[in-house]
């Protein structure tokens, strides 16, 4: 596993153990909150918003077909099973020297044919866990891992071409080095390599700026998907409407928003329209009813939450259920622009007030975000040791100097 | 007794069968791409290669536990083998070789795939499908024609029949897996090949994945050639190592093509020419591979080697009509997009020298094919049964094998696109100097030494007009191996020399950190100047039969025979029992006998008969003396009880050792140009481990094949201990044992893994210190 994969990996599992911890410690009151920032403690929210989200929800699929589309995208909430499997393949490595003992102990203690039969077992169990494991890709419901997602990218006829050429250039100078090719030839032909060199990666680059940048897009929202504290970030107004609801609703209507965003982030990077990908939009429409209804019942709520949030979210340029606001605040470019509506922001340590990513002290105790021996991760809510070049998660180089 | 073991067993090869066809299915399904079903079809693979590893380990299982109910484990062993016999048995005949055949298939296959993983995505989905339609031709033939589960009409019986006595061997242990392991990898630039043409995708990206690939099949065809090489020599008992015969000459046919399709396809990475080349070379080297396999197995072709006559043939003959028809058609299909734009600018450039020893490669391998089947070919079209001997092959095969071995020396020094008159003079001048001087030395002091450069030969057509010509090439072939040799030599050593010395200049090393240097940057270039060098020794190695001698001589006890310089004095039969086996020795000592007639003892050699008490047929065991020199190779044709007289064949075998030693150079070199290029950040211990490991296993078998006594001849020349002492009661002769060469070089080759990995972890700790650098301020 290549330590890029190895990271994001980890950032997945992390985010997946801070979930279910959460999901287990049960709903904690948050006292702490400040106006202007919304937070979704307690923190089983976040985790039962992703379990809503994620669940194969048969009560919703026949709501709308989009919305099913979006929803069997992901995937299902960890099972027992799940859990005991991924536990497995995190020890995989360990497997072959643990039959291998196991065997020779055997084989040691009751003959070669035990061993053997042993063996046997444990090809046996390979078998059923390799055909397990394709069966899960087939039905979709294995995840994708980072090496089969970059191997999408099958290098071009182009890249191939520049490769022999590279060598042949390399060759090349090799060759007049130990005198066996003239200076004339050597001039003649380095020009032509040259020549050649330069107009295939003119034209890789050519090529390749386009997916470069939908890449990098994906990556962000990547980042963004896999950092667990990451929030949407309301005005006031929005603030006071969600405030008006129950926490249930409250979260319910925040999860959709949030999945919005998302889904309007992932559009911007595979290069859709975001406008055309209406099915967070019915969901958030969905679930603001639902909400009304569960309101209406509960607190005597007669505003319908979901026109509440449209309009003034589209306003304030942040968050809208179809996502443009979330576009031009944190996919484009999270790193410049500071996460007003929504993205990757850091928690304060001493009042968990949440930070825009470039902020170095605390907007609401002027603490400082990092240690002195700890740099910010311009890029990420990560902090890491100043001894490290670049960011141990999104790895974005570590600048030169912090104040 | 597991009760339904056999019937597990063949429900495992259904399993494999039935598996191999979903992941068939669903990586020609993901080639649309959907990573999820490309997914899918990974998996799949594994658990069919799963599916064949455990049907290995149920026949090992039968076999340890002697289930005589199955057919196959009844016919190849018995109670009285020791448990690595019971294991060697596995491939000891047609219907488990098949079975290993498939699990070595199936490493490969996991192998591939795992190494695929992130890589070569437009190709793997027909990649994988390749490599499911050869598991599923051989679950074929191992469901239909032999399958190694069968159970025995007659039921289960009380005892085995046993393994073939000259099965028996340590050679025999390791020479077939390795044979199989350079067949068997030959499946993998075949798939590769299948999926660049049915993609479309024929630029380089193919052969770069296949060229490693390709390498290692290589590197086991030697290997495991050499083997078969070494197993002749010391048990068949005939005098040599090379006999020409059918089953040998199907090992040694892919060895050529795979060597071709080395050198060609460095043109296309460079020159981006000869794809069409390129993949005839890979479909018809998969093809041969294939094609050997149904020479040993069809019983078509008689020979010392070949399965019974069985009805696998025509499932052969099937799937070689498959392939061929449809690598025809798909490169008929892409020929437009094959064509090349480049041409060759100059006859002397190393793509033109490329190209002639390609069609020399090539050319041997047809001649060898069709002089094989020549027999058979000459039955059916004129009704009269001919033979084909050894010194056929030897006259006609002579010029061609002295042609590569020019080329060889020449290519190195032309460069690619044109050399001129200019710079061909000043790198061939030197290496022709050494040639032409050694060449004249060798004519001069050659027949004082006992090496003549000039060798009568007989007329072999004696109407025909290429029979003198055959006649007079072959005398002078002595004198154009050693001249070549020294060319090919002074050509090598000059180009370390211009390398390092264009190093030097550069970079201003030292000579030999330059010298380290040049070789590690360029780890394929040199790599496979060492594999020339051991081609070098073997040549001589080869040429040396030219100065053999033979002599069958019938001796009384305390008579003496000098043949050349070597004087035997035969002491008397002797003969011992074990459970087993009856054994006849006959010992003498054996002296060399210098020019000035001064005699020196160099041992005892004790040719043998042994007489199993199952088979019937007295196996030869010969006794060999090796030497750098020369070997004095002594076998036993009879021996008279009450006259005590004996009757020997003696052989003085000059230079058989450089044979052995040059392909542990060759698996040297190799192992050089196979090493992974990795960068620092990329590079995982494991990987490096298994570079280790796989160093160790090159330096043990060089050292075992340049160095090991005749462990697996029967003969010793130190006193016996009686047989009570060697041998339990109810056991074979002990193969547990292993020669102290190979315990000192597998050490060797651990303690230099060991050391691999722990210097890799310690360059790693160093780069990433230096990475990290000191801290910013905070």
């Amino acid at each position: 596993m290549s330590e890029r994969e190895e990271s994001v990996s980890k950032s997945k599992r992390k985010s997946g153990s801070k979930a279910d911890k959460r999901a287990k410690s049960g709903p904690k009151k948050d006292g702490k909150r400040r106006s202007g920032s919304i937070s979704t403690d307690p923190p089983t929210a976040g985790a039962r918003r992703q379990d809503e989200l994620e669940r194969p929800d048969s009560s919703r699929e026949y709501r709308s077909s989009r919305t099913k589309a979006v929803v069997a995208s992901e995937p299902a909430a960890p099972t027992k099973l799940d859990e005991v499997f991924e536990v497995a393949g995190r020890h995989k490595v360990w497997a072959v020297p643990i039959i291998l003992v196991v065997a020779l102990g055997t084989g040691l203690y009751a003959g070669v044919g035990t061993a053997l039969l042993v063996l046997a077992g444990s090809f046996l169990l390979l078998v059923i866990s390799a055909f397990w494991a394709s069966v899960q890709s087939l039905t979709g419901e294995a995840d994708l891992n980072l090496d089969e997602a970059l191997s999408l990218a099958a290098p071009s006829a182009e890249l191939e071409q520049k490769r022999a050429t590279l060598r042949a250039l390399k060759d090349l100078e090799f060759e007049h080095n130990i005198g066996k090719i003239s200076d004339a030839d050597y001039k003649d032909l380095s020009a032509r390599y040259r020549a050649e060199a330069k107009r295939l990666l003119q034209q890789l680059s050519d090529v390749e700026g386009e997916s470069r940048k939908r890449a990098e897009q994906l990556f962000k929202l990547k980042l963004l998907e896999a950092d667990p504290d990451a929030r949407l970030v309301y005005d006031e107004e929005t603030e006071d409407a969600l405030s008006e609801l129950s926490a249930e609703n409250r979260e319910r209507v925040e999860g959709v928003l949030m999945q919005a965003a998302l889904n309007a982030a992932k559009s911007k990077a595979r290069g859709q329209r975001p406008a055309d990908d209406h099915a967070a939009e019915d969901e958030a429409d969905e679930a603001g009813a639902q909400a009304t209804e569960d309101a209406d019942d509960d607190t005597n709520l007669e505003t319908d939450p979901a026109e509440d949030l449209e309009q003034p979210a589209e306003e304030a340029g942040e968050v809208s259920p179809d996502g443009e606001a979330a576009d031009e605040g944190f996919v484009d470019d999270p790193v410049r622009t500071p996460p007003v509506s929504g993205g990757p922001s850091r928690r304060c340590k001493v009042c968990e007030t949440r930070n825009p990513l470039e902020n170095t002290r605390c907007s609401g105790c002027n603490s400082h975000l990092a240690e002195a021996n700890q740099i910010l991760c311009s890029a990420c809510p990560a902090v890491y040791p100043d001894s490290q070049d670049a960011c141990p998660v999104c790895g974005v180089a570590a600048p030169v100097e912090q104040d | 007794m597991w009760e339904t073991l056999p019937e597990f067993g063949t429900g495992v090869l259904y399993a494999v069968l039935v598996a191999a066809a979903y992941t068939f299915a669903v990586s020609v399904a993901s080639a649309r791409g959907n990573p999820r079903l490309l997914s899918a079809a990974r998996w799949g693979a594994y658990g069919t290669c799963a599916l064949i590893g455990l049907g290995v380990l149920l026949l090992a299982y039968a076999f340890i536990t002697h289930d005589f109910r199955i057919r196959y484990v009844a016919r190849y062993s018995d109670r009285s083998m020791t448990d690595p016999y019971l294991l060697t048995a596995l491939w000891g005949g047609q219907d488990g070789s098949l079975l290993w055949w498939s699990f070595l298939m199936a490493i490969y296959t996991s192998s591939c795939v795992a190494w695929m993983r992130g890589k070569y995505r437009a190709l793997q989905p027909y990649v994988i499908a390749t490599l499911m339609v050869i598991i599923s031709f051989f679950g074929v033939l191992m469901l239909f024609a032999a399958n190694p589960f069968e159970v025995a009409i007659g039921g289960g019986k009380l005892d085995g029949e046993g393994l073939n006595p000259l099965l028996q061997n340590f050679y025999m242990i390791i020479h077939p897996p390795s044979l199989y392991i350079g067949f068997v990898g030959c499946s993998i630039p075949f798939a590769f090949a299948m999926s660049a043409l049915v993609t479309g995708r024929l630029d380089n990206e193919w052969i770069n994945a296949a060229r490693k690939w390709m390498l290692f099949a290589w590197l086991f065809l030697s290997i495991g050639n050499a083997l078969g090489m070494l197993w002749a020599y010391e048990e068949l008992g005939w005098g040599g190592y090379w006999a020409w015969d059918p089953v040998e000459n199907a090992a040694c046919l892919p060895w050529f093509t795979a060597s071709a399709y080395l050198h060609s396809t460095m043109i296309q990475e460079r020159r981006v020419m000869f794809k069409v080349w390129n993949l005839f070379l890979i479909c018809f080297t998969f093809f041969l591979t294939i094609f050997g396999t149904f020479l040993t197995r069809s019983g078509m072709i008689a020979s010392v080697h070949s399965f019974a006559q069985s009805e696998i043939g025509i499932f052969f003959v099937y799937f070689m009509v498959f392939i061929l028809f449809v690598s025809t058609l798909l490169i008929v299909l892409r020929i437009p997009k094959l064509l090349s734009e480049s041409h060759i600018e100059s006859v002397a450039s190393r793509e033109a020298a490329f190209v002639l020893n390609n069609w020399a490669l090539v050319a041997i391998p047809v001649f060898i094919a069709v002089t094989t089947l020549y027999p058979k070919i000459s039955e059916w079209i004129y009704k009269e049964s001919v033979s084909v001997g050894a010194p056929f092959y030897n006259r006609w095969l002579a010029p061609m094998g002295i042609a590569v071995f020019l080329l060889m020396g020449v290519a190195p020094l032309l460069g690619w696109r044109k050399t001129t008159g200019e710079a061909l003079l000043k790198a061939a001048t030197i290496p022709a100097i050494v040639a032409v001087v050694v060449g004249a030395l060798h004519l001069l002091l050659g027949t004082r030494l006992g090496y003549p450069a000039i060798v009568e030969q007989d007329v072999f057509y004696v109407d025909a007009w290429y029979g003198p010509a055959l006649r007079y090439f072959g005398m002078v072939v002595p004198l154009l191996i050693v001249s070549l040799s020294a060319f090919n030599v002074a050509v090598i050593v000059q180009e370390f020399q211009r390398g390092t010395a264009a190093r030097m200049r550069n970079t201003r090393e030292g000579a030999f950190t330059a010298l380290l240097r040049l070789v590690s940057k360029n780890r394929r270039r040199y790599g496979g100047y060492v594999v020339h060098f051991g081609i070098i020794f073997m040549f001589m190695g080869f040429v040396g039969r030219s100065w053999g001698a033979d002599k069958e001589v019938s001796l009384m006890p305390g008579q003496t025979y000098q043949l050349r310089d070597y004087e035997v004095q035969y002491k008397g039969p002797r003969m011992e029992v074990d459970t087993t086996k009856r054994m006849i020795f006959a010992d003498m000592l054996v002296s060399h006998v210098s020019s000035d007639g001064k005699r020196t003892l160099i041992g005892e050699a004790s040719p043998a008969k042994f007489i199993y008490r199952k088979g019937g047929m007295p196996t030869t065991e010969v006794s060999i003396l090796r030497g750098f020199r020369a070997d004095f190779y002594s076998i036993l044709g009879s021996a008279d009880p009450s006259s005590k007289r004996a009757t020997f064949h003696l052989h003085v075998n000059p230079m058989v050792s450089w044979i052995w030693l040059g392909v542990g150079i060759l698996i040297i070199g190799a192992i050089v140009s196979l090493w992974p290029d990795v960068s620092l950040s990329e590079a995982t211990v494991l990987s490096y481990a298994r570079v280790g490991m796989g160093a160790a296993t090159g330096l043990m078998f060089a050292l075992l094949f340049a160095a090991a006594p005749a462990s697996a001849s029967a003969h010793t020349v130190t006193a016996r201990a009686p047989p009570s002492a060697r041998a339990a009661p109810g056991e074979m002769p002990e193969l547990s044992r292993l020669p102290w060469e190979m315990l000192g070089a597998t050490a060797g080759g651990l303690v230099l893994g060991v050391g691999t990995v722990v210097g890799v972890y310690r360059r790693r700790r160093r780069a990433r210190f230096q990475r990290s650098g000191p801290k910013k301020p905070a």
